[in-house]
């Protein structure tokens, strides 16, 4: 879909505009910079918020406050969700009908250092990709 | 037996056609007339990490996550190799419905994991023991010295010793197939030839002079090839779907480009001196890197600790380096041959690991991702490179799902493990 991507909480500084807005939908904190705005939700309300990395839950008084906010937001929301979300498919229905600009992103694990071969076999792989032209 | 899914590394669809015809490989004459062989385009870079994870996966690499041999670790310039442990989707022999299989020499399933069935893992294997699953199996084949991996510095000894190397490896996995066949009702057995890939790394050149010394031992060994797809065939009854395929296809190659000296030279990569350059030597300024083979990654905030390119201004820098390698030439000659955007090409739950760019080389450039920045033409004696397209797929039976026009590495199982929808009787 072209509104949706799919990172991790230490990337997604990647996926964002200036003047975008966080609406945080996972347990994760996420890295990003300064000047990166969040939503608050709060009392059936939403609150911009510039420092505070807030995570908020899918309700639907959330979703109800999400349409309405929609109405009158010029700016491009990024909602962040995980694999434990369980109401994709009604928050994308509802972003694409809200008319807010919109991305929906993905959380998944980093890829570190268990992803790959073990450190002590790097120099045996690296001579045997260096055989094929690989490196 | 559900499925026989035969793999020969690098063999491309016109070489196997002509083989067939001209006599070199009877065997696959007679199996080429029993079925529907299609070129088919491999992964994006053609490399056989990435392709053999989208044949047995059915996804791109933004689906299983092997994007080449080489990656580096989240948020970090530390080069990682692939493995088994990459894979983050399930191969078909680990479908939940799949049954027992036989899984033998398919690359990037090293170290071997857990699976129903046995499996011995393929390039890039280095020790028997973490090859195997599971492990009591592993003691017969170290009896019969079988080898997870053709001993490649005896191309230093010559072309003759180094095929014989090869034959030697092709022959003890041929008898370790043979031996495992009938020890289990297996659902699926997957097979693969990797010694066809080196042989024509090393002797593409020979193959096409006529007049090489070496042109006819490069024919007989896929003669060889031939002889043990003919024994595996004659064990196969006509309730298997056999499915052949190979990763990528093959063609010339006169020069191995070198892609990030390119980039210094542009002004996109900037690196501190470094006895032994490698990406922690990326200086915060760079703006874009390559990794193996003509992947190129925008140095992201975000993605990289100290990357310096904004969101904002990706999209512009996509253009300025596409538009750069586009015009880029070596020798006179252009460097590529088209520029894909990652996020136009991969999809699913990886793409965001995906490369921003991939370049596609050119005529018989080889185009490589070295930190070494000392020469942008690299020396080597590697004579034949990978081609995106025209790879091999060749299937028969029974219940088959459609061909597609535009056949791809990632539509393997859509054809020969259909789901019930997709089902239709082959012609």
């Amino acid at each position: 879909m072209l509104n949706q991507c799919t990172s991790t909480p230490e990337s997604i500084a990647e996926s964002l505009l200036a003047g975008d807005l966080i609406l945080n939908l996972t347990g994760f904190h996420l890295h990003f910079g300064c000047g990166i705005r969040c939503l608050r939700f709060d009392c059936g309300e939403f609150t911009i918020s510039d420092s505070v990395n807030g995570q908020c839950r899918w309700s639907d008084a959330l979703a109800d406050a999400l349409v309405a906010f929609g109405k009158q937001c010029p700016d491009r929301v990024v909602v962040v969700v995980d694999e434990s979300f369980s109401a994709l498919d009604e928050l994308t229905s509802l972003l694409g009908h809200s008319g807010l600009a919109h991305q929906v992103c993905m959380l998944q694990s980093s890829c570190d250092a268990d992803a790959f071969m073990d450190e002590a076999d790097t120099e045996a792989v690296t001579e045997r990709l260096r055989q094929l032209g690989y490196i | 037996m559900n499925l026989f899914m035969l793999g020969i590394d690098g063999l491309p669809r016109w070489m196997w056609q002509q083989f067939a015809d001209s006599g070199v490989m009877p065997h696959s004459a007679a199996l080429l007339k029993t079925g529907t062989l299609v070129p088919m385009k491999s992964a994006l870079p053609e490399v056989s990490s990435a392709a053999w994870a989208s044949i047995v996966t059915g996804m791109n690499s933004g689906g299983h996550n092997v994007f080449g041999f080489t990656d580096l670790m989240d948020n970090s310039y530390t080069l990682g190799f692939t493995s088994s442990r990459t894979f983050r989707a399930k191969p078909f022999w680990a479908q939940p419905d799949a049954g027992p299989s036989l899984i033998m020499n398919v690359p990037q399933t090293y170290p071997a994991q857990p699976m129903n069935g046995m499996l011995v893992s393929g390039f890039v294997a280095l020790d028997l023991k973490r090859a195997v699953h599971p492990p009591e199996e592993l003691a017969w084949l170290e009896h019969i010295n079988y080898a997870v991996d053709a001993d490649m510095s005896l191309v230093e000894k010559g072309k003759q010793v180094f095929v014989d190397e090869l034959r030697r490896v092709m022959s003890a996995r041929c008898q370790a197939l043979h031996h495992h066949w009938d020890r289990e009702p297996w659902q699926n057995i997957m097979f693969v030839f990797t010694g066809t890939d080196r042989l024509n790394h090393y002797l593409w050149e020979d193959y096409e002079d006529t007049s090489s010394p070496f042109h006819q031992t490069f024919l007989d060994y896929y003669h060889e090839v031939d002889r043990q797809i003919g024994a595996i065939l004659e064990r196969l009854d006509d309730r298997t779907t056999l499915c052949a395929v190979s990763d990528h296809g093959f063609t010339r190659q006169r020069l191995s480009v070198n892609v990030n000296c390119l980039l210094a030279e542009a002004g996109f990569l900037r690196l501190k001196a470094s006895p032994r350059p490698s990406y922690i030597d990326m200086l915060p300024e760079t703006r874009a890197f390559a990794m193996d083979p003509g992947r190129i990654y925008l140095h992201r905030q975000g993605r990289y600790p100290n990357g310096c390119v904004t969101a904002d201004e990706a999209e512009s820098l996509m253009q300025q380096l596409t538009v750069f390698f586009e015009n880029a030439t070596v020798d006179g000659q252009p460097i590529a041959s088209a520029v894909h955007r990652g996020r136009e090409v991969y999809s699913g739950p990886f793409a965001h690991r995906a490369p921003d760019l991939i370049v596609m080389p050119a005529g018989d450039n080889a185009l490589s991702g070295r930190m070494n920045l000392s020469a942008l033409i690299e020396p080597t004696s590697i004579n034949g490179k990978h081609t995106y397209e025209e790879s091999s797929f060749f299937v028969r039976g029974e219940y088959l799902g459609a061909i597609p026009a535009d056949m791809k590495v990632e539509n393997v199982l859509d054809v020969v493990v259909p789901a019930p929808q997709q089902l239709k009787r082959a012609a």
